[in-house]
């Protein structure tokens, strides 16, 4: 009998890859300078530009940017499928266990305290959300580390980060707050583009990480008795996946800020689409969350240019009225 | 296959379960009954190695359950859990296959061998028409069906199932157990399953295990020594009955519903029904204690089947024959020995009138006569039968409307 | 006799001398308690003495301006932000600029305290009112703005020629500025707030006024912030000739930012320059500082040397 797969199946991946062809090159071409598609194009492929600015535009400004939104877009996206399954609730995001309270504060403190090095801010941040991890799973495994107690942890830790956040806040000069403020709403530009290369590496790790687990995802999806009864290590599998997740997560944090609602609606739209199998949902979610924060950064570099809004802010007012209608199709059914 | 030896179980302070030492063989149907609170559900965790016992061991095959890997483990033993909405909208097909899980390895895809078992788990439970289907749109049964099949796709030797069928209808629990008993027939698989479900239990197992209030073992062993009205007394706090089936003569167990307290009659009834008539006036006298004889009945006839499971005396007379001599000469002494006689509401024939003449003889005879709700449209043997009828209410037999108020009157007759 | 007479003369004339000065001093004391009624930036009516003798600033730019003019003498009270002039920094602190406590402005007991639009909290203006001490309010969003701000502070302060003095000295020096460069060539000027994330000024800033003055072009457009963050991709696209870039806690060589865009005009011409924060964006006296660092900036050819008189 032939297995029934997913429904749309055969349209899932060409959609998905001309998805995320078209935003990448929407993103190439949005922006505060029209430039031609011819140009891009030519600018891209190696030709000289008609000025030395336009070039850099194109290559030292919206590719490096396009190549970080996608990273980011799909670390997240991919992360929050896999923390949807083990926290077996399909509303969490990757920030909510405690990741985005950690990882803030580490980086509103190092630009509070005026530091310098342009590693500071995302080596604070990275540290930040790997302890804040590290953290609530200590915590939470001392309690039996089940998905309730984690959530709980989570938001204790959250809560607790948020707290000393807005003392810094207070506290710091001008300048820095602002900074901070702008960081803490996704910020796609302060990355340096020569860390790319380690941050696609140490994340393609992680997905991969991610993505042989896709088997224990969807059993622990079952409940964690059920999962076992099945057969699964589940403290191992837990530890590994958080562990994988929450690196996926830590690195976007201190590449891009907190870039929020790509993680929560994202594997949503796929498993509405697609079915909640992670072996589809995970690659599936990394391509959709890419392609959704291309576009996403093309609208923030457009829509009120030159100034540029937070990216954090676009998905925001893009994510939360797509999240409710999602929520209205699950409610119509039965 | 699984030993038990010396188990004791506790949450905290809690003793849950203690010293239960047994083994399930292989192959054979093992049910757990027990009240809520006896531990049923955590034995079935200790057995899957979901818990460490307090003191004791649990083995598998002879070795501790503990020794053994989710993975291995999961070969061996599959469980059936209740039937719970899951969030995540799988499609059937993919929920039974995960219960490949243990026999696949870490990243390779399904193998023909796990889709040929998925197919047949989802034959043997009659799913494969929901092959396609979202679990998240399947009623509470179907639900469990799918849980079953995911079970059965593990292809273990041992199937753990904690009360499926409580929350199923009448349809599903006997397709589930049809299903379990199929299987442990045609694959000898071995199944311990938690019920609350008597009848089925009985009817499946091989034996039960009961447990008491407090986690002791109460009994072990065929059901119909395990069904044992004291026993189910000492474990559950209730009384019942116990009956052989009329089609399996396995037992059935009836709990005594305690009603407002009978009347107690310490005395010698006899009852004339026939037809159905006698059904309530019998039930009321047996419940209250009355030492109770009927007839003559025909053989077949309804209250005679009503008084044989009842333990009623009875006269019998063969099928579809008007009452003969030899009946009425057998019903005669009973009649006359009673410290009453009862006329139930009985159609009355040309076949069974001479009922009437002999109640007639007792009544002059000096025993108290009752009449339940006599009625002239009953009369069918050309009025002879509601003459004599009228004759014994003017020779002094008491007219009453029901059985309730029978037993009533009754309580004024003292035993003679 | 003669001596006593003489004597008699000068003790009475000492007297009347003593006489006559006591009579001042009372009149003034009179004069000083009369009140003056004004009207502030935000149209409230504010009834202050005429010659303040207590004053708390909670404005770092009024603060420069009340030394400047000559009342710094009667400062009671500054914020920690009033660092200019380095006699500022040591009077009593009451907070920052835009949390001042109540209770340390309320200990001083001033007669007269100055707050800014942008900056005092409303309530606390409200509550200082309510305890009977008057708040001026200033506003200076241009370099007019700026002047008549100076001008007014002094009159308010009870040093109207003070004021007059400075802010037509500041009206000089634009004057001058304004005049040196007319008809030159406009460069495209960028003016940096802070460098990460990139805030620019816009047209409808005190810097905005001052690099046109200094006969700049600011190539941000109008636009509905005053302050907007601008990309990398802006900033290429804008290209400006000449960049200015101020220190700011966390960001001591705002410049080298802009070495990682070697394609820039201004990095390649070296015409990134930097210019005290307080020169440029404290509407103040020291405006014309800015001024005359923006106008050697975008013009060397015209401004050459110290600042010009």
């Amino acid at each position: 009998m032939r297995v029934p797969g997913p429904p749309r199946a055969r349209v899932l991946w060409p959609a998905l890859v001309l998805g995320l062809g078209g935003a990448f090159a929407f993103s190439m071409w949005a922006g505060a300078l029209r430039l031609p598609w011819s140009e891009v194009l030519w600018i891209l492929a190696g030709g000289p530009a008609a000025s030395p600015t336009h070039g850099a535009i194109v290559m030292r400004v919206r590719l490096p940017r396009a190549l970080l939104a996608a990273l980011v877009g799909a670390s997240l996206g991919s992360a929050g499928g896999a923390f949807q399954a083990l926290l077996r609730n399909p509303l969490a995001d990757p920030y909510i266990l405690g990741v985005s309270g950690g990882a803030a504060l580490g980086a509103v403190a190092a630009l509070s305290l005026g530091a310098t090095s342009a590693l500071a801010v995302p080596a604070a941040a990275f540290a930040g959300a790997v302890a804040s991890m590290g953290f609530v799973y200590v915590v939470a495994r001392a309690h039996r580390g089940s998905p309730h107690t984690l959530i709980l942890a989570g938001v204790m830790v959250g809560s607790f980060c948020s707290a000393l956040l807005l003392f810094l806040l207070w506290a710091a000069p001008a300048d820095p707050a602002r900074a901070a403020v702008f960081w803490l709403a996704g910020d796609l530009s302060g990355a340096d583009p020569g860390w790319l290369p380690a941050a696609a590496a140490w994340a393609s790790v992680a997905f991969a990480g991610l993505w042989a687990q896709s088997a224990a995802l969807d059993l622990l999806t079952q409940g964690e008795d059920v999962a076992a009864d099945l057969g699964l290590d589940v403290g191992r599998a837990r530890l590994l996946l958080l562990a994988c997740g929450g690196g996926l997560v830590a690195a976007s944090v201190a590449l891009a800020g907190l870039v929020g609602f790509v993680g929560l609606v994202v594997p949503h739209a796929v498993r509405a689409l697609w079915g909640p199998a992670h072996r589809r949902l995970l690659p599936a979610s990394a391509a959709l969350g890419a392609a959704f924060l291309l576009v996403a950064d093309g609208v923030s570099r457009t829509v009120l240019a030159p100034a540029e809004v937070p990216v954090g802010v676009i998905t925001a007012l893009v994510g939360a009225p797509f999240f409710l209608y999602l929520l209205r199709q699950r409610e119509g059914r039965p | 296959m699984i030993r038990v030896e010396g188990l004791r179980f506790g949450f905290g302070a809690q003793e849950v379960l203690r010293g239960l030492a047994f083994e399930v063989r292989q192959g054979e149907v093992l049910g757990v009954l027990g009240p809520n609170g006896s531990g049923k559900s955590t034995l079935l965790k200790l057995l899957r190695g979901a818990l460490v016992p307090g003191s004791g061991r649990v083995l598998l095959d002879g070795r501790p359950v503990h020794r053994y890997s989710r993975r291995a483990l999961a070969r061996w033993i599959a469980v059936v859990p209740q039937a719970m909405a899951v969030p995540f909208p799988f499609t059937v097909w993919e929920t039974v296959a995960m219960g490949r899980f243990a026999h696949r390895r870490a990243l390779s895809g399904p193998t023909r061998a796990d889709r040929a078992a998925v197919e047949r788990a989802l034959a043997w439970t009659d799913a494969l028409h929901l092959a396609g289907r979202a679990v998240t749109e399947l009623s509470g049964g179907e639900l469990q069906r799918v849980f079953l099949a995911r079970a059965l796709a593990q292809e273990a030797p041992v199937l753990l199932l904690d009360e499926v069928t409580s929350h199923l209808d009448i349809r599903h629990r006997l397709q589930v157990a049809e299903l379990l008993a199929r299987l442990n027939r045609e694959e000898g698989r071995t199944v311990v399953h938690v019920t609350h479900d008597f009848d089925l239990a009985a009817e499946i197992s091989h034996r039960l295990l009961l447990l008491g209030p407090l986690g002791e073992p109460e009994a072990l062993g065929p059901p119909r020594e395990v069904l044992r009205p004291e026993r189910l007394h000492r474990a559950f706090g209730i009384s019942v009955r116990v009956e052989p089936d009329p089609l399996t003569g396995g037992p059935r167990v009836f709990p005594v519903l305690r009603g407002p307290q009978p009347l107690q009659l310490d005395l010698d009834v006899h009852v004339v029904c026939g037809g159905g008539s006698g059904g309530e006036i019998l039930r009321r006298l047996v419940l209250s204690g009355a030492r109770v004889s009927a007839g003559p009945l025909n053989r077949g006839d309804t209250d005679a089947e009503l008084c044989r499971v009842l333990g009623v005396r009875v006269v019998l007379e063969r099928p579809f024959s008007p009452v003969g001599e030899r009946a009425l000469s057998e019903a005669g002494p009973l009649m006359r020995g009673a410290d009453a006689l009862v006329v139930g509401p009985v159609p009355w024939g040309p076949g069974n009138v001479r009922i009437l003449e002999a109640v007639e003889q007792a009544l002059e005879a000096g025993r108290p006569v009752f009449l339940v709700d006599p009625r002239p449209e009953r009369d069918f043997s050309g009025h002879r039968a509601w003459e004599v009828l009228r004759r014994l209410e003017g020779l002094g037999a008491c007219r009453v409307a029901d059985a309730r108020e029978l037993v009533e009157a009754l309580s004024g007759v003292s035993a003679g | 006799m003669r001596a006593q007479i003489e004597a008699s003369h000068l003790i009475r004339r000492t007297l009347a001398r003593k006489a006559g000065a006591l009579a001042l001093v009372l009149g003034a004391g009179a004069l000083a308690a009369r009140a003056a009624v004004w009207t502030d930036a935000l149209g409230r009516r504010v009834e202050a003495p005429d010659r303040p003798g207590r004053i708390v600033s909670l404005v770092p730019s009024v603060t420069e301006i009340l030394f400047a003019v000559g009342a710094g003498d009667r400062l009671a009270g500054v914020t920690r932000f009033c660092t200019y002039p380095p006699a500022a920094r040591r009077l009593p602190k009451v907070g920052g600029y835009a949390d001042p406590s109540l209770e340390a402005i309320v200990a001083l007991s001033p007669d007269l305290v100055f707050g800014a639009a942008d900056s005092t909290p409303p309530a606390l203006i409200r509550r200082l009112e309510a305890l009977g001490i008057p708040v001026y309010v200033v506003y200076p969003r241009s370099l007019r703005d700026t002047v008549e701000t100076i001008r007014t502070v002094g009159y308010v302060a009870g040093v109207p020629e003070g004021g007059r003095a400075v802010a037509d000295a500041l009206q000089n020096a634009v004057e001058r500025v304004r005049s040196a460069v007319q008809g030159l060539p406009r460069p495209g000027v960028l003016l940096c707030i802070m460098v990460r994330p990139l805030v620019v000024a816009s047209p409808g800033t005190l810097g905005h006024d001052l690099l046109e003055a200094a006969g700049g072009r600011n190539v941000v457009p109008p636009g509905t912030a005053r302050y907007p963050t601008w990309g990398a991709e802006s900033l290429l696209a804008a290209d400006p000739e000449v960049i200015i870039v101020s220190p700011h806690p966390g960001e001591p060589v705002p410049e080298r930012f802009f070495e990682q865009w070697p394609e820039l005009r201004a990095v390649t011409s070296g015409r990134v320059v930097r210019v005290e924060s307080d020169w440029l964006h404290r509407p103040g006296p020291r405006l014309a500082k800015g001024l005359w660092a923006l106008a050697r900036a975008l013009h060397p050819e015209v401004f050459r040397g110290g600042e010009g008189r």
